[in-house]
């Protein structure tokens, strides 16, 4: 503070103080010289702004498409803002499905079915590692088959149960098979199995049962990997569409994915991007909130694995 | 230890592995009652028709508005309730939809020229001629080319309904800049007028082929008619390497070869209302977004003549389907439903609205015509109707195999004779192994 306003003195040899000053300078421009620059730009924005435009441009062009009307959509001089915006295309998607009423299935399949499935996905997976069943390891042998086995191979025997079962056209039809989901268990287990020891013999100790075990313990301590299960689960329920479309046919009890697969029509696609762009804006924009909430977890649950 | 619980690990694996193979290996039973002798069997006489149907239909070209209105106006008529079923977004969808569990409720449903045979394999559908009979409507009234792409062995399985043929497309601001007259009258003249757009860089390229995903056997079976060839000769496939044929996809090739010419990217439809192509050949049914789609002012013709024949067009789009699952009562009214949705002045009204062709004679389309033009020459074109080569609608995969070839053989340049001689042999095999039983046996 007082050394810049005081005057040079005269004994003061003014070399040492310069050679410090080099040595010195380094400290702040070495952030700025062109190598560190380089560096900088090279390994780490360029890298992040390429995967930033690749991952988002699609999604600001889908919103900015959305409002265009379709002769700015198939054009040769593309822009990125629509010129004369409008919101035709989100009132052509409200009147031709009724979108109130499917989302609303969406939603009611989405959190049940996901409250079920993340449910089912933490008690299987703490019994397998907590309780002592015989054959625990061939029932996760099981689990693990059932996630090598494609979807699309289940989809006629559950068709013909659910039909059976008098389940078309019906939300819990939608809901059912999907209900085991080996993919959350496996996770969990895995994720329980690193769990210490010490903290379950510590709460039996205190009497705790499996279920205080279970609730008080393991799930407290594990929120991150639940919560990216929940996060997966709940993505995959809402975006889910061959399964939805299979069994059902009538629009009152339709998806939104489903529902706005109908906004396609036969020898009329080239007037309909603009729809189906409004239309994947709305399937996408909860996903995105969703996400945003548990932005937080998702990070920690995926790094979990790696600084462990 | 380690060892026999790995042993028992692989044990439990090939259980479930098995267990998953036998549960997916169980597939519905086709084997249905022979649907034609049953509905031959039914005295229509002694039929009522039903209370209520079910109309299946993907609403083909936007016209879901426009279909609940004729539906309301049956009911109000004949008091038949009619509860409609959105069975898909595009035909292929649709088909899927009503054989596996649709079948079981559906008594009307829309399917289209590639998509209704398979259905009457299954023996899904009825012949319609009895039971339109019976309900009284006139067939005669129908134009002929487009009842006659529902008969098979001598009985008829649909009723003309949305159906499109292949119109060429031109963007007329394109031709005053490049000072041409009219649209081409043969294939010759295509050529020439593409290659001056190009030369006069008006546009990037002249005309726009289609991909594969846009049906191009349906579209260029005018070409190869031109020239003479076919894809099939009834079920005689030798006429998809025939000379001709190969002459007409080659000069396809030199097209593209040539940069006259380009094959879509997505759609020949949007090449063409951006103003990539300044011609192209697709279905009536675009028409109307094409319009909405276009800056300049669109000009639509008859498909070019070849050297051979004058521009035949092939017929397209969706009819609707009577399914034999239905009790005779349901049939009758559901041909009561059909009869009424192709009358001459449902179709006049359906066919302002979408685009689509009417399917019948008498439809009086003379006020659509004053105000677009352009719907004219798809009706008109109708003369120049050919029913399709078995190949394409009949034989299933090969309209899927000629679409693909056809897009490698216009964006590689592989020798054409060498590729159709492919087609020709997998044609063979497809036959044998879906058809030959069901045709000959």
């Amino acid at each position: 503070m007082s050394t810049t306003t005081t005057p040079p003195q005269p004994w003061a040899d003014p070399k040492p103080a310069r050679r410090a000053k080099r040595r010195s300078s380094p400290e702040w421009t070495k952030a700025f010289s062109p190598r560190n620059l380089a560096d900088t730009m090279l390994t780490g924005y360029l890298p992040i702004l390429i995967a930033l435009i690749i991952i988002v441009l699609p999604l600001v062009w889908m919103v900015s498409s959305s409002f265009k009307p379709v002769n700015e959509i198939v054009t040769l001089t593309p822009q990125l803002l629509p010129q004369d915006a409008t919101t035709e295309n989100y009132v052509t998607v409200d009147r031709r499905i009724p979108l109130m009423t499917v989302l609303q299935n969406s939603v009611i399949v989405t959190s049940v079915g996901s409250i079920i499935k993340v449910l089912l996905a933490i008690t299987t997976a703490y019994a397998l590692v907590f309780i002592r069943v015989p054959g625990a390891n061939l029932i996760f042998l099981g689990i693990l088959v059932a996630l090598m086995v494609p979807p699309e191979v289940s989809m006629l025997p559950n068709f013909m149960t659910i039909e059976a079962l008098g389940g078309r056209n019906t939300l819990w039809g939608i809901i059912l098979p999907g209900l085991g989901t080996a993919f959350g268990t496996f996770l969990l287990r895995q994720h329980f199995k690193s769990l210490p020891k010490e903290l379950f013999e510590a709460a039996e100790l205190d009497g705790a049962g499996h279920f205080r075990k279970l609730f008080q313990i393991a799930v407290p301590v594990s929120l991150p990997a639940i919560s990216t299960v929940s996060l997966v689960t709940i993505v995959n329920e809402w975006n889910s569409f061959l399964w939805p479309l299979i069994i059902t046919d009538s629009r009152d009890r339709m998806t939104l994915p489903v529902a706005l697969n109908q906004l396609r029509s036969v020898e009329d696609q080239v007037s309909s991007y603009g729809i189906l762009m409004a239309g994947a804006v709305l399937v996408i924009v909860p996903m995105l909130i969703i996400f945003a909430m548990l932005q937080r977890y998702i990070v920690s649950g995926l790094t979990q694995g790696a600084v462990k | 230890m380690k060892q026999s619980t790995i042993s028992l690990s692989w044990k439990g694996v090939a259980a479930f592995s098995v267990a998953a193979l036998a549960v997916t290996a169980c597939g519905p039973d086709t084997n249905g009652g022979d649907a034609a002798e049953e509905a031959e069997d039914t005295d229509w006489a002694d039929v009522e028709p039903a209370d209520s149907i079910v109309f299946a239909t993907n609403h083909p070209g936007g016209s879901e508005d426009i279909e609940a209105d004729f539906i309301d106006e049956f009911t109000e008529e004949t008091g038949i309730e009619v509860e409609v079923i959105t069975s898909g977004a595009n035909y292929e969808e649709t088909s899927q939809w009503f054989q596996t569990g649709g079948g079981s409720n559906a008594d009307v449903v829309v399917l289209s020229d590639a998509t209704w045979f398979p259905n009457y394999l299954n023996d899904a559908l009825i012949p319609v001629d009895d039971v339109l009979e019976a309900a009284d409507i006139d067939v005669s009234g129908y134009v002929e080319a487009l009842y006659e792409d529902y008969l098979y062995e001598g009985n008829h399985y649909g009723v003309p309904y949305a159906r499109s043929t292949p119109l060429f497309y031109y963007n007329v601001e394109h031709y005053d800049e490049a000072g041409i007259d009219g649209p081409p009258e043969t294939w010759e003249e295509v050529a020439e007028i593409s290659q001056t757009i190009v030369d006069e860089d008006v546009a990037q390229f002249g005309y726009a082929f289609p991909p594969s995903d846009e049906y191009p056997a349906w579209g260029m079976a005018n070409l190869v008619w031109g020239y003479g060839g076919a894809w099939s000769d009834e079920w005689d496939f030798s006429t998809v390497s025939s000379d001709e044929t190969v002459e007409a996809l080659e000069f396809a090739q030199s097209g593209v070869e040539d940069g006259w010419a380009n094959v879509a990217a997505t759609s020949q439809t949007d090449d063409f209302s951006s103003g990539v192509a300044s011609q192209t050949i697709q279905s009536t049914g675009s028409l109307g977004g094409i319009m909405d789609t276009a800056d300049f002012e669109v000009g639509t013709a008859f498909l070019p003549d070849g050297p051979v024949a004058e521009g035949e067009t092939p017929t397209g789009g969706a009819g609707l389907m009577l399914a034999s699952a239905s009790s005779p009562e349901e049939q009758l009214a559901s041909a009561m439903f059909v009869g009424h949705m192709t009358s001459a002045e449902t179709q006049a009204r359906f066919s302002e609205e979408t685009g689509y062709v009417p399917s019948h004679q008498d439809s009086d389309m003379s006020q659509v015509y004053e105000e677009t033009p352009q719907f004219e020459t798809a009706v008109d074109q109708l003369e120049r109707a050919r029913v399709q080569d078995f190949a394409r609608v009949f034989l299933p995969g090969a309209d899927l195999e000629l679409a693909t070839t056809l897009q490698s053989l216009l964006t590689s340049g592989d020798d054409v004779r060498e590729e159709m001689e492919r087609v020709e042999s997998e044609f063979e095999s497809l036959y044998e192994t879906d058809l030959a039983d069901e045709i000959e046996g």
